[in-house]
């Protein structure tokens, strides 16, 4: 009985002091982590991505590029932005930053009084140097440091040699473009047109407001308009898909030829898929890479000058699956 | 010496410092958790301050430029003392960053910064009276504070964000420490019960080791030796018991041995006093008796009678040797010519029946021997090896030196006597017969020499079956013998 007591009592004991060891343990190896208040990038200058798009392929690749380039670079790069096109919030963003005295703004231009106030008062007044990405604003207008993206004048031409490839004389071109006509849109259009001019097409011009209500209904008063027309040229990416929907709504897409920007989601399967016949593609990764490279070199000193007319990045035309010449 | 005092000290101490250790630890970690969750509220206080600070400069200079107080009001001096505040939370914030935090709070801080300049501008433009760029300033810098309210919420959203993994942590610590408390308390608990139970055997123990033995001893047990396996005070209650149950032990081992001597000394006196009585009983009147057997002796003398006349002497000498004291010692001289008288008679009694031969070595006629011891063993030996025989018997009586005893040897060719007849003689069991001249049995005569000498085994007998029997004395030296011996030869 005596030995049982004991047997017991020991065995108690035991597992005891194992439960208490095993809780022991646990209380210390609770990890309590916070976070660590020392930071290297303490010094790093801080540079803002600022855009309207966010979310869309092209703007993540740019967002890519530049996360890229500015982790190369040493550089604290903060990315803001809303998608569908909030001009409003992108200045906000924007002001803020100025606010905020970063050391260096990439912004998506934007060709309006607004930014341009923006840009050329505050931001130079803080002395931020502001460089305009993927979409210019002219220089005098937003003393932007420098741009950098596609030259959006020879992307138009480019797009019209295509269509003028594809399309003889006699046949009608319909252009589409925003009527607010932003710089980087009359930079396009100028260069389409400078082509266009030379042959022999016909060429309608339509401007579609920027709230997607109003442009589709836009567009159906256009198709109505004109309803005989063999190609399609839409120069403002966002617009591709309403103006798309709409044709598909009246007729077959398949013989008709549709040319656009790849700014816009979407684009790339329709791409595949034969709707769209000729695509310029751009290099949005590069622009983001480059952005930050030229800005950062600029910050630190490491370059005399920007070019003031830009860093241009390489663009190229993509033919849709089923070719739509006839 | 480890005192129960000591055991007990040190018990007490090893409880109270290990409560005290797990309190201090405790203690430590609740403090740990208390300091981290007031750094974050610090925190949370900072930025609310810094939001709060710069609202509240807004608002003081919206009022002093709608109000149009004048350049040189007091009120100007309060605008001032919110920049130094809100630069002086600028410091502060700073400390706050952390790696998820550093674009936010530079960004903060640094419209916190805009935001001094921003006013700072419009005050002065104000001073200018140029109103209209002052106003304009005004709302750049209510822009700016509406930034900052918005930053402030998604530094605090931040902040959420972070010490999210903090708090759950915490949890899940105090959770863990609750948990190994329980344990610890079960664990003490136990290590408390073994440690009590232990430390109260340890002396319960040897207090039943005592009281057992203290029982034993009060039933007069008193061989069993206790053994107490500790090293304080019980243990020596412990050997105080022992040597107290030896001390008891000896005494009554000396009380009995008294209790023996004096049962001896008693013994002594009642044979002496028996002794005193049978010679008392055989001397009808001696003097009588010696003058009736010297009258007796004479006539014989005169009447040619000679032989007659001298066994009566001799009759009479035995007589007066007997009726002596038998309590005195006499020399060996004295005794052996009490036995040559005895045998004269005998021989007369006997004729040529009766052999007597004596080798005696003179030099030993000094020693001292009680009164009539050899007499009663020769009577023995005439009564049992000559009397009952025909062609009779042979006596020898030799006295020599053995060692430093003298050796005194009586010898006879009677029938020799069984084993178990000599055992009975020695212990007393066999009572002296008839027929004896003094009364005076063998036992009596070895009681009185162990008395006499104090010494035991002074007396042998040899015999062997029909060829006789041998008693041997063996008288020690005694102290003064040489003095009487010389006594003696006088």
């Amino acid at each position: 009985m005596r030995k049982i007591v004991t047997a017991l009592f020991i065995g108690m004991l035991i597992l005891t002091t194992l439960f208490t060891l095993q809780s022991l343990t646990h209380v210390l190896s609770v990890d309590i982590d916070l976070p660590t208040g020392d930071t290297s990038e303490d010094d790093a200058k801080r540079l803002v991505l600022i855009t309207d798009q966010m979310g869309t392929p092209f703007y993540d690749a740019i967002v890519k590029g530049a996360r890229a380039a500015a982790l190369h670079q040493g550089m604290s790069l903060e990315v803001l932005g809303y998608a569908n096109q909030n001009e409003e919030a992108l200045l906000t963003d924007l002001e803020r930053s100025i606010y905020a005295k970063v050391d260096g703004i990439i912004v998506q231009g934007k060709d309006t009084e607004a930014f341009k106030e923006l840009t050329k008062v505050k931001a130079a007044f803080y002395s931020i140097p502001v460089v305009t990405i993927a979409e210019d604003v002219p220089i005098e207008e937003s003393l932007r440091r420098t741009y950098v993206g596609s030259n959006h004048f020879q992307m138009g031409q480019t797009l019209a040699n295509v269509v003028t490839e594809d399309y003889q004389s006699y046949e009608t071109v319909v252009i589409y473009y925003d009527e607010t006509r932003p710089f980087y849109q009359r930079e396009r259009l100028r260069g389409a047109a400078a082509v266009l001019n030379e042959s022999e097409l016909t060429v309608q011009y339509i401007g579609l407001p920027a709230s997607t209500d109003e442009a589709i209904l836009q567009t159906q008063r256009a198709l109505n308009q004109y309803p005989t027309f063999d190609a399609v040229m839409i120069l403002d990416a966002q617009l591709s898909s309403i103006v798309i929907e709409e044709i598909k709504r009246r007729r077959q897409i398949e013989p008709l030829g549709i040319y656009t920007f790849d700014e816009q989601r979407n684009l790339d399967l329709l791409l595949d898929q034969g709707e769209i016949d000729a695509l310029i593609k751009q290099s949005p990764e590069k622009m983001g890479s480059m952005s930050v490279e030229v800005l950062s070199e600029w910050i630190n000193n490491e370059r005399d000058h920007l070019e003031f007319s830009g860093y241009l990045t390489p663009f190229s035309v993509e033919r849709g699956k089923s070719d739509a010449q006839d | 010496m480890h005192k129960i005092k000591h055991k007990v000290a040190l018990f007490m101490i090893i409880v109270i410092s290990t409560l005290f250790v797990i309190w201090l630890s405790l203690t430590y970690f609740n403090r740990q958790t208390q300091n981290n969750y007031n750094d974050i509220l610090a925190r949370y206080l900072i930025l609310n301050e810094a939001n709060t600070k710069s609202d509240t400069l807004m608002t003081t200079l919206s009022g002093l430029l709608t109000e149009r107080v004048d350049v040189d009001s007091p009120s100007l001096n309060q605008l001032e003392r919110e920049w130094r505040e809100i630069q002086r939370l600028e410091n502060r914030l700073a400390d706050l960053e952390n790696s998820s935090n550093i674009n936010a709070l530079t960004n903060y801080i640094h419209l916190l910064d805009s935001l001094v300049e921003s006013t700072d501008r419009a005050m002065r433009l104000y001073e200018q009276q140029d109103i209209d760029q002052a106003e304009r300033e005004l709302n750049d810098a209510i822009r700016i504070q509406t930034y900052i309210s918005d930053t402030t919420l998604q530094l605090l959203d931040q902040e959420l964000k972070t010490y999210d993994s903090f708090y759950r942590g915490m949890i899940e610590q105090s959770r863990a420490i609750n948990t190994f408390g329980f344990w610890l308390l079960i664990l003490l608990v136990l290590v408390l019960i073994a440690v009590t139970y232990l430390f109260q055997r340890q002396i319960t123990h040897p207090i039943h080791q005592l009281t057992r033995a203290a029982n034993g001893l009060s039933l007069g047990n008193l061989d069993q030796e206790i053994q107490i396996d500790s090293q304080d005070e019980l243990a020596f209650l412990g050997k105080t018991f022992n040597r107290m149950r030896e001390n008891i032990k000896q005494l009554i081992h000396e009380i009995n041995e008294k209790a023996k001597v004096e049962k001896e000394l008693s013994e002594s006196k009642m044979l002496l006093q028996q002794t005193q009585l049978r010679s008392l009983q055989s001397q009808i009147n001696p003097h009588f008796l010696f003058n009736t057997l010297n009258t007796v002796s004479k006539k014989a003398y005169l009447e040619d009678a000679y032989e007659t006349s001298d066994l009566l002497v001799s009759i009479a000498d035995l007589l007066r040797y007997n009726l002596k004291q038998l309590d005195r010692a006499v020399t060996l001289a004295d005794e052996i010519r009490v036995i040559r008288q005895y045998i004269q008679i005998q021989q007369t009694r006997f004729s040529d029946r009766l052999v007597y031969t004596e080798e005696i070595d003179s030099t030993l006629l000094g020693s001292h021997i009680p009164a009539l011891t050899l007499q009663p063993i020769i009577e023995n030996a005439v009564i049992h090896a000559v009397e009952p025989y025909q062609k009779g018997g042979q006596i020898t009586l030799r006295v020599f030196k053995q060692g430093s005893y003298t050796r005194v040897e009586i010898s006879d060719d009677g029938p020799g006597m069984e084993d178990e007849t000599i055992n009975q003689l020695f212990s007393g069991k066999l009572m002296p017969k008839e027929g004896h001249s003094t009364g005076i049995g063998f036992t009596n005569v070895i009681k009185r020499m162990r008395l006499f000498y104090n010494q035991d085994q002074l007396v042998y007998i040899d015999s062997y079956k029909n060829r006789g029997t041998k008693v041997s004395l063996l008288l020690p030296e005694m102290k003064g013998e040489q003095q009487d011996e010389t006594d003696d030869r006088r």
